[in-house]
C-alpha cells in the first residue's frame, strides 16, 4: 500500500540523519622513524618513551595506528646517508632525529623530519631559511647550542670558583660542535679561565684525551654532547671520577646515569614539543610551514649522589640554584 | 449491518450527504473521500499543533543555548585574562625583590645570587637585567649567554628605564625575538629611587599553558592578541611563531574598538570557519583573550533538540494517524451503507430497504430513503402501461415512415426507372394496408393503362396485360375516381353489382374492399393507385393517408423521370455540338474531319442509320462525307461524282423549295431515292446549308424504318449545317490568308535585296567617281607624254637629215644613223605603250563613268576584248606574278547587240575576275603538278541573239554555293576580298536590265562555265528603271 511506503521512507529519512553524521574515516597507519647518530631512540630509550608517550596522548599509539622505525649510526656519521636513504625507502612519514649530521643528512634527504635536540643554530648552519618558516622538509626544536656553552663556562666557574683550565671534549668532525668549541674558547679567555681542548674523532681518540688530562690535569671537563662522546660518556663519568675532575654535561640524562651537573634545554620539554611536530605532520602539515621552536626551560641539574661519591665539593649557594638536584 | 455513530455532529453530516451524492459507485471504506478528509484534517491539527510548538521550542532553545554558550566563553576568557594578570603581577612582585637593595658595592654578589634564584624560580623570565639609579647597567643575568656585571650600558634614555622610574612599572610591547619568539619587557622601580631598575625580558610562551589549559567543548580554544591585533598565545603555537597578525578578525576589531565584549557573537576564525567567540581584557596590558568555539558545536545540542522534535513530530503523525482513521471509519461506514442502499434504489431495486441502526441522524435518514423508494415503485407500475401504448402507437408510425423512405429510397436510387419506384410503392401499400394486391394505373386523354401490378391474381394480372390503354367502364369505381380525382374506397359486400357484370376486379381478383388514389398533378390526373383486400374490411384513415402519400411520391418519381430524359437528350445533343465545334477549331483548313464529325454526329443523334454532306457549287452536288452507308450505295455515289439531282429527288426538292426536306417513307415517294433503293432508306430528312442565302451544300441522314425524324433533332441537324457552313468559310478566309502571307512575305524579301543593293551600288558609285577622276588626271601627263614623243621622232629625223649636210667619215657616218635608227625605235615604243596606256584610261573612264549610260548598238566582240584586257591588267596590277594563258574564240558573226556597254563590261568583269580567281587559286592550292591556269572567253552568234561563253579551268562551284551564287552578297571570297555583289548585279544586269539569260555550268576541281545569253534587242526589252 501506498501510504504505507511514504510513512517508511519518511521514517527512514528522519532515523538515517543522526547515522550520517558519525560516519567512520579509514583509519591509516603512520609510520615513525627515529634517527640517532650514537644510541638509538627507541621505546626502551628515555627520550624514545617520551615522545611515544606524547604521540599517544595526540591519538598516535605504537602498534595500532603507528609503527616505529629506529636506526643509529652508533657514532658512524659516514653511515647516516645510507640510513636516511633506507627510511625514504620505506616511506616513513616522520622521522625524529638528534645531532647536525643527521639533521644534514635528512635535508639532502629530503625526508620529514623533525630534529628533537642537538642540531645547534639552524640558522647559521643553514640548515633552514628562518625560525618562523624553514622551508624544505626539516623543523624541530632550535638548540641555542653556541651561547649555551659560554655560559656553561659561567656555570662551571659558579660550581668551581678557582677555576683555571677547563677541558673541553668535542668531536672535531661536527661543524656544530667545532662551532661550540670556537665560542666557548672565547668566552673562557674573557673569565681568565684556559680551555683545553681535547677534540676526538673515533672511540679509539679517548684513550688519547685521557692520558692528556693525565698529563695536564684540568680544573673542570665540559662534555660537548655528540654521538662520539656521548657513546663514550661512561668512560668520561669513570674518569672525573676517579680524578675527583667536576664535570658539566649538556643534557639531564647524563646526570641521572652518573654525570655530575648539567645545564641544557629541558630533553622532556624538547621530546614533547617534538612528539607534537610529529603529529601535526602526520596531521597533514608540510614540516617546512612549521616554525622551528626554541626551548624555554633550561634546567641546571645537579647530582649530588656522584658529589659524594667522587668526593667533589660543590659551593652551597650554587646547589641552591640548582633545578633538580639528585640525592 | 449494524454501526454507531453517536458523537457525529452537524458538519459531518453536511458531508455525509455530499459523499453519498457524489459516490454512487461502491469504494473502499480507506479510498473514499470522506475518509480521507477526515484523516487528513485530524493529522493535520496535531501535526499543526506539534510544529507549532517545536519551532517555538527551538527558537528559544537556540536564543538560550547562544547566551549560555557566549556567557560560558565569556567567563572563560575573564578567568583566563585574570590568570594571564597574575601571571604578570607575579612576575611584577618576583621582581620586587631585585629592587630591595640599594646600589652599594656590597651588595653585587647577593644581587647576583637573587637575580640567579630568580630566573630558577621564575622561568618566563629569559633574561634580567639590573639598572643602578643613574641609568646604567650594573648586572645582566641570563639563561643562555654569560652573566655580564657592570657593564654600564646606558639606559637613561630608553624608556624602559624613563618609564619604570616615573610610574614605577612598565610593561613593554610585544616583541618577537628571531622574529619568532614572543617576548616582552617588563621593568619594575624599587621602591627607592637609589634601588634601580630591574629590567626583564619575559618569554611569553609561557602564557600557552593557560591559553592551552582552556577547553571548550570539543574543538572550543583560547587566544591571546596583544593591543595591535598580534597573536601572542594560541593553542596552536606555531600561529604564534609565525608572528600571525589576528587583527583582520572582525571580532578582534571589534575588540580593539572598545566594545564590551557582547558586540560580536558570531565571527570568522583564521581558517574561515564559523565560531561563537567571546573576549576579555587583560587590563594593565591591554591584550584581549578571545575563547571561541566552532558554531557547529556549539549548536549541536540545539540540532538535537531538533532532531527530537522530529522524532516526537513522527510518532504524533503516526498516533494521529491511526486515531483519524478509527475515528473515520466509525463515521464512514454507515454513511457507506446508506449510499449503497441509495444506488440500489437509483439502480431501479425498489424493493430494497436500507439497514441501519446507529439511533441518529443517518437512520432517520435511511428511513426517509426507504419511504421514497416505496412510493417510487407505486408510481412506476402506472408509467409502464402508459409507455406500453405509446409503444404500439410509434411502431406503426415507425412502420408507415420506413416504407414511406423505403420508397423514397428506391426513388432516389434509381433516377429515371419508374418500373422499379412503382413495385415499390405497390409493395409497401399493400403491406402497410394489408391488401392482398394493388395495381397502378397511368392516364392520358381519358384513356389509363395498368403499368405495374402486385400480388394480383393471375387471371386479374392476365386481363390487366390484355386490355392495355383503354378508357375505364362507365360507373366503375376507377372511372370514379378519374372523374373526381379524389380517392374513392368501397366496400363491396358481396353481390353488389356495376353495371351487369361485376368490375374485373370484383369478377377476376376477389376483390371485396378497395381503395383508388388519384396520382394528380398540377391539377391534372397522371395515373391512379388502387389496392385490394379480399375480404370486407375497410381500410383506416390512416391506411389510405399513406396510398395517398404514395401516390404523391408517385408523381413526383415519374417527373422526375421525364425531366431526367429530357436533361440527357439535351445533353447529348449540346456535347454533340461542342464536339462538331471542338473539329471546327482544332481543323483548321481541312473541311473532311468537320464533315465527318458533324455527320456522325447527326446520325447518332438522330438515330439515322446513314448519312451524306454535300457540297453544292451552284451548278452540282459534290458528295463531301459519308458515314454509314451501305457499300453499294457508297459505290454508286463514288461512280456518279458530281451530279444535279433527278427531279423529284429530294436534293431536287430541296433546290425547289430552299427548305428542309422531311420524308416520312422514301418507299411511299413517287421517285425511288438511290438511297431507297440500294440503301434500303426509308424516312430520311436533307437539311440545306446556306452561306448569305446562297445553297452552298446539304446534308441528308436516312433511317431504314419508318419513323419521323423529331421537331428537335430537324432543328440539331440545322445548327450541324450551319456549322458546316462556317467551317466552310473559315478554310475559305484561311486559305486567303495564306495565299496573302506568302505574297507579302515575298515582297518584303525582295524589297530587303533592294534595299541591301542599293547600299553596295552607293558604295561603287563612289568608288567609280573616284576612279574617273583620277583616271583623267593621268590622261593629261600621258597626252604630253604621247605627243612629245610623236614630235621626237619627226625631229630625230630632222636631225638626221641636218647631220647628213655635215661631212664625216663613212664609220662614224654608220654610227650615227645606227644610234638616231634605235632612237626612234625607242620612241615608236614610247609611243605604241603610251597609246595603250591612254586605252586602258579610256576605258577606265568608260566603267567608271556614273550611271547606266546610253545604250547604243555595241560590237560584241570588240566589247568581250575589251573586258579581258581591261580585267588581265586589273588582275596583273593587283597581283605580282599574276600570269594566265587566256584563250579566245570570239565568232565574226557576232556583230552587234543594242546594250548597256559599260553595265555589259562591269558584268563580263565580273565574270572574267572570277574566273581569274578562281583558276589562280586552283593553282596555289595545286598539288605542284604543271597545272596551267586558262580562261577562254568566246561569242556566237545565235540569230536574234548573242552567247557570250566565259569559261575558267579553276577550282570549280559545289553544287551548295552553286544554289546561292546569284543571291546579293554571297561570296566564297575571304572577308575582304569581294563584296558578294558582283553575281548578284551581274544578274540583275543580264536578266532584268537586258531581258538576257545567264546561266553557269561547273565541275568542282575541273572548271566553271557561264553562259550569257543576250538578246541583240535586248536593252530595249530590258527594264531599264531596275538599275540606276
Amino acid at each position: 500500500m501506498r501510504r504505507r511506503q511514504v510513512l517508511q521512507l519518511l521514517a527512514g529519512t528522519i532515523l538515517a540523519a543522526p547515522g550520517a553524521a558519525t560516519a567512520q574515516t579509514a583509519s591509516k597507519v603512520f609510520r615513525l622513524g627515529t634517527l640517532s647518530p650514537g644510541a638509538p631512540i627507541d621505546e626502551k630509550s628515555p627520550t624514545g618513551s617520551i615522545l611515544l608517550k606524547e604521540l599517544e596522548q595526540r591519538g598516535y599509539t605504537l602498534g595500532k595506528n603507528m609503527t616505529l622505525e629506529v636506526r643509529a649510526a652508533a657514532g658512524q656519521v659516514n653511515k647516516l646517508a645510507s640510513l636516511v636513504q633506507g627510511m625514504k625507502a620505506d616511506q616513513i612519514d616522520a622521522v625524529v632525529i638528534t645531532g647536525f649530521p643527521t639533521a644534514l643528512a635528512c635535508k639532502v634527504a629530503k625526508v620529514p623530519t623533525v630534529v628533537a635536540l642537538g642540531a645547534g643554530d639552524p640558522v647559521a648552519t643553514h640548515l633552514i631559511d628562518s625560525l618562523p618558516r624553514p622551508g624544505g622538509t626539516i623543523t624541530g626544536i632550535s638548540d641555542n647550542a653556541v651561547t649555551l656553552s659560554t655560559k656553561r663556562l659561567d656555570i662551571i666557574k659558579q660550581a668551581v670558583p678557582k677555576l683555571q683550565r677547563v677541558a673541553m671534549l668535542w668531536n672535531r668532525d661536527d661543524l656544530g660542535m667545532s662551532m661550540r668549541y670556537e665560542s666557548s674558547a672565547a668566552a673562557a679567555r674573557s673569565l681568565g679561565v684556559s680551555v683545553q681542548p681535547l677534540g676526538v674523532r673515533e672511540p679509539d681518540d679517548f684513550n688519547g684525551v685521557f692520558e692528556a688530562m693525565d698529563r695536564q690535569p684540568p680544573d673542570a671537563i665540559l662534555m660537548v654532547a655528540d654521538s662520539l662522546t656521548v657513546l663514550n660518556r661512561k668512560r668520561v663519568y669513570d674518569y672525573a671520577g676517579v680524578h675527583h675532575i667536576p664535570a658539566l654535561y649538556e643534557y639531564d640524562f647524563f646526570v641521572r646515569e652518573g654525570g655530575l651537573m648539567s645545564y641544557g634545554p629541558d630533553v622532556k620539554e624538547s621530546f614533547q614539543r617534538a612528539a607534537d611536530l610529529v603529529a601535526r605532520i602526520f596531521g597533514g602539515a608540510r614540516p617546512g610551514d612549521l616554525p622551528f621552536e626554541e626551548p624555554t626551560r633550561y634546567p641546571l641539574v645537579i647530582n649530588l649522589k656522584t658529589a659524594k661519591a667522587t668526593g667533589i665539593e660543590l659551593p652551597a649557594n650554587f646547589v641552591a640554584l640548582a633545578d633538580e638536584v639528585i640525592e | 449491518m449494524k454501526a454507531d455513530v453517536g458523537h457525529s455532529g452537524g458538519s459531518s453530516g453536511s458531508a455525509d450527504r455530499g459523499s453519498s451524492r457524489d459516490s454512487a459507485s461502491g469504494k473502499s471504506i480507506l479510498g473514499s473521500r470522506l475518509f480521507i478528509k477526515y484523516v487528513a484534517l485530524f493529522v493535520s491539527v496535531v501535526v499543526l499543533a506539534l510544529v507549532a510548538n517545536g519551532a517555538f521550542e527551538v527558537w528559544f532553545s537556540f536564543q538560550e543555548q547562544k547566551a549560555a554558550l557566549t556567557n560560558l566563553q565569556h567567563q572563560q576568557a575573564e578567568a583566563a585574562a585574570d590568570k594571564i594578570e597574575e601571571f604578570v603581577t607575579q612576575i611584577q612582585s618576583q621582581l620586587g625583590w631585585t629592587t630591595q637593595l640599594p646600589w652599594t658595592n656590597g651588595t653585587l654578589d647577593q644581587r647576583r645570587f637573587d637575580a640567579l634564584r630568580l630566573l630558577r624560580q621564575v622561568p618566563a623570565i629569559t633574561e634580567l637585567a639590573q639598572i643602578d639609579a643613574s641609568g646604567h647597567e650594573q648586572l645582566k643575568v641570563s639563561r643562555l649567554t654569560m652573566d655580564v656585571v657592570g657593564s654600564g650600558i646606558d639606559y637613561s634614555d630608553k624608556p624602559e628605564f624613563k618609564e619604570a622610574m616615573k610610574n614605577k612599572v612598565y610593561y613593554g610591547p610585544v616583541y618577537f625575538r628571531r622574529e619568532s619568539e614572543p617576548y616582552m619587557t617588563i621593568a619594575l622601580a624599587g621602591a627607592r629611587v637609589e634601588n634601580g631598575v630591574s629590567i626583564a625580558q619575559v618569554n611569553l610562551k609561557l602564557i600557552w599553558d593557560v591559553v592551552s589549559g582552556i577547553k571548550v567543548g570539543e574543538n572550543g580554544h583560547a587566544y591571546v592578541v596583544d593591543g595591535d591585533g598580534r597573536l601572542i598565545a594560541h593553542p596552536d603555537i606555531s600561529l604564534v611563531l609565525r608572528n600571525t597578525d589576528m587583527s583582520k578578525l572582525a571580532q578582534v576589531q571589534a575588540a580593539r574598538a572598545g566594545g564590551s565584549g557582547e558586540d560580536v557573537q558570531e565571527a570568522e576564525d583564521l581558517a574561515g570557519h564559523k565560531v561563537l567567540t567571546a573576549h576579555a581584557q587583560v587590563h594593565p596590558l591591554g591584550w584581549f583573550v578571545f575563547v571561541e568555539t566552532p558554531i557547529e558545536e556549539a549548536y549541536a545540542p540545539l540540532y538535537r533538540s531538533v532532531q527530537r522534535s522530529g522524532y516526537v513530530l513522527f510518532g504524533a503523525l503516526l498516533l494521529a494517524f491511526i486515531a483519524g482513521a478509527f475515528l473515520a471509519r466509525r463515521m464512514v461506514v454507515p454513511i457507506q451503507a446508506l449510499r449503497a442502499g441509495a444506488a440500489r434504489i437509483g439502480a431501479g431495486d425498489l424493493g430494497q430497504r436500507i439497514d441501519i441502526e446507529t439511533g441518529d441522524e443517518v437512520e432517520a435518514l435511511a428511513n426517509q430513503f426507504n419511504e421514497m423508494a416505496g412510493r417510487l415503485q407505486e408510481s412506476y407500475a402506472d408509467l409502464e402501461k402508459k409507455v406500453e401504448d405509446r409503444t404500439a402507437d410509434l411502431t406503426e408510425a415507425l412502420a408507415q415512415q420506413t416504407a414511406t423512405s423505403e420508397v423514397l429510397r428506391v426513388i432516389s436510387s434509381s433516377p429515371g426507372e419508374l418500373e422499379p419506384v412503382f413495385h415499390a410503392i405497390l409493395a409497401n401499400a399493400t403491406r402497410i394496408c394489408e391488401a392482398k394486391f394493388g395495381v397502378m394505373h397511368l392516364h392520358k386523354d381519358g384513356q389509363i393503362k395498368c403499368v405495374a401490378e402486385l400480388g394480383a391474381p393471375a387471371v386479374f394480372a392476365e386481363f390487366l396485360r390484355h386490355v392495355g390503354w383503354h378508357r375505364p367502364q362507365a360507373g366503375s369505381f376507377l372511372e370514379r375516381v378519374l372523374q373526381t380525382k379524389r380517392t374513392e374506397g368501397v366496400v363491396h359486400d358481396g353481390d353488389e353489382k356495376i353495371g351487369e357484370l361485376p368490375a374485373p376486379p370484383i369478377r377476376l381478383g376477389g376483390a371485396r374492399t378497395l381503395v383508388g388514389v388519384p396520382m394528380v398533378k398540377e391539377g391534372e390526373l397522371v395515373g391512379a393507385i388502387v389496392i385490394y383486400r379480399q375480404e370486407v374490411r375497410p381500410f383506416t384513415e390512416k391506411q389510405i393517408a399513406l396510398v395517398e402519400n404514395f401516390a404523391a411520391q408517385a408523381v413526383i418519381a415519374i417527373e422526375n423521370a421525364r425531366l431526367l430524359s429530357e436533361l440527357r437528350e439535351s445533353l447529348a445533343q449540346q456535347t454533340a455540338t461542342s464536339d462538331v465545334l471542338r473539329v471546327i477549331s482544332s481543323s483548321p483548313g481541312d473541311l473532311k474531319p468537320v464533315f465527318e464529325s458533324i455527320l456522325d454526329n447527326a446520325t447518332r443523334i438522330c438515330q439515322a442509320e446513314f448519312g451524306t454532306i454535300y457540297r453544292y457549287d451552284s451548278t452540282l452536288f459534290h458528295m463531301e462525307a459519308s458515314h454509314g452507308e451501305p457499300t453499294e450505295l457508297l459505290e454508286f455515289r463514288k461512280q456518279r461524282g458530281a451530279f444535279r439531282p433527278p427531279s423529284g429527288q429530294p436534293l431536287d426538292r430541296m433546290l425547289r423549295t430552299n427548305g428542309v426536306v422531311h420524308s416520312m417513307d422514301d418507299a411511299a415517294e413517287p421517285v425511288i431515292s438511290p438511297a431507297a433503293q440500294l440503301g434500303g432508306a426509308r424516312s430520311h430528312l436533307a437539311v440545306p446549308m446556306f452561306k448569305e442565302g446562297a445553297l452552298v451544300g446539304a446534308i441528308t441522314i436516312y433511317r431504314t424504318e419508318v419513323r419521323p425524324f423529331a421537331d428537335k433533332q430537324i432543328e440539331l441537324v440545322k445548327s450541324f449545317a450551319a456549322q458546316a457552313v462556317i467551317a466552310i468559310e473559315n478554310t475559305r478566309l484561311l486559305t486567303e490568308l495564306r495565299q496573302r502571307t506568302e505574297d507579302l512575305t515575298q515582297s518584303l524579301n525582295e524589297l530587303r535585296t533592294a534595299q541591301d543593293r542599293l547600299v553596295q551600288t552607293e558604295k561603287l558609285a563612289s568608288l567609280g567617281q573616284l576612279t574617273a577622276g583620277i583616271a583623267h588626271e593621268i590622261k593629261n601627263p600621258l597626252n604630253f607624254v604621247n605627243n612629245f614623243s610623236s614630235v621626237s621622232v619627226e625631229l630625230i629625223d630632222e636631225l638626221q637629215q641636218e647631220l647628213a649636210k655635215v661631212k664625216v667619215d663613212a664609220a662614224a657616218r654608220a654610227e650615227i644613223d645606227e644610234l638616231a635608227e634605235t632612237l626612234k625605235g625607242n620612241l615608236d615604243k614610247i609611243v605604241q605603250h603610251g597609246k595603250r596606256a591612254d586605252s586602258i584610261v579610256k576605258n577606265m573612264l568608260l566603267h567608271s563613268r556614273s550611271g547606266s549610260g546610253e545604250h547604243r548598238p555595241v560590237d560584241v566582240n570588240a566589247l568581250v576584248e575589251e573586258s579581258l584586257n581591261l580585267a588581265y591588267h586589273g588582275a596583273r596590277a593587283e597581283k605580282q606574278g599574276f600570269n594566265i594563258t587566256l584563250d579566245r574564240a570570239f565568232d565574226p558573226a557576232a556583230g552587234e547587240a543594242d546594250l548597256y556597254p559599260q553595265e555589259v563590261t562591269r558584268v563580263l568583269l565580273n565574270l572574267i575576275s572570277n574566273g581569274f580567281y578562281a583558276a589562280h587559286k586552283r593553282k596555289t592550292l595545286g598539288d605542284g603538278s604543271d597545272f596551267e591556269p586558262k580562261l577562254s572567253a568566246a561569242t556566237k552568234d545565235l540569230g536574234d541573239r548573242v552567247e557570250i561563253t566565259i569559261r575558267d579551268n579553276g577550282t570549280g562551284i559545289p553544287l551548295e554555293v552553286k544554289e546561292k551564287m546569284f543571291n546579293p552578297f554571297f561570296t566564297t571570297k575571304p572577308a575582304g576580298e569581294g563584296t558578294g555583289l558582283g553575281l548578284s548585279i551581274s544578274h540583275d544586269i543580264i536578266v532584268k536590265q537586258h531581258a538576257g539569260t545567264i546561266g553557269v555550268d561547273t565541275e568542282p576541281g575541273k572548271f566553271t562555265e557561264f553562259r550569257i545569253v543576250l538578246p541583240r534587242n535586248g536593252a530595249a526589252l530590258g527594264n531599264t528603271g531596275g538599275r540606276a
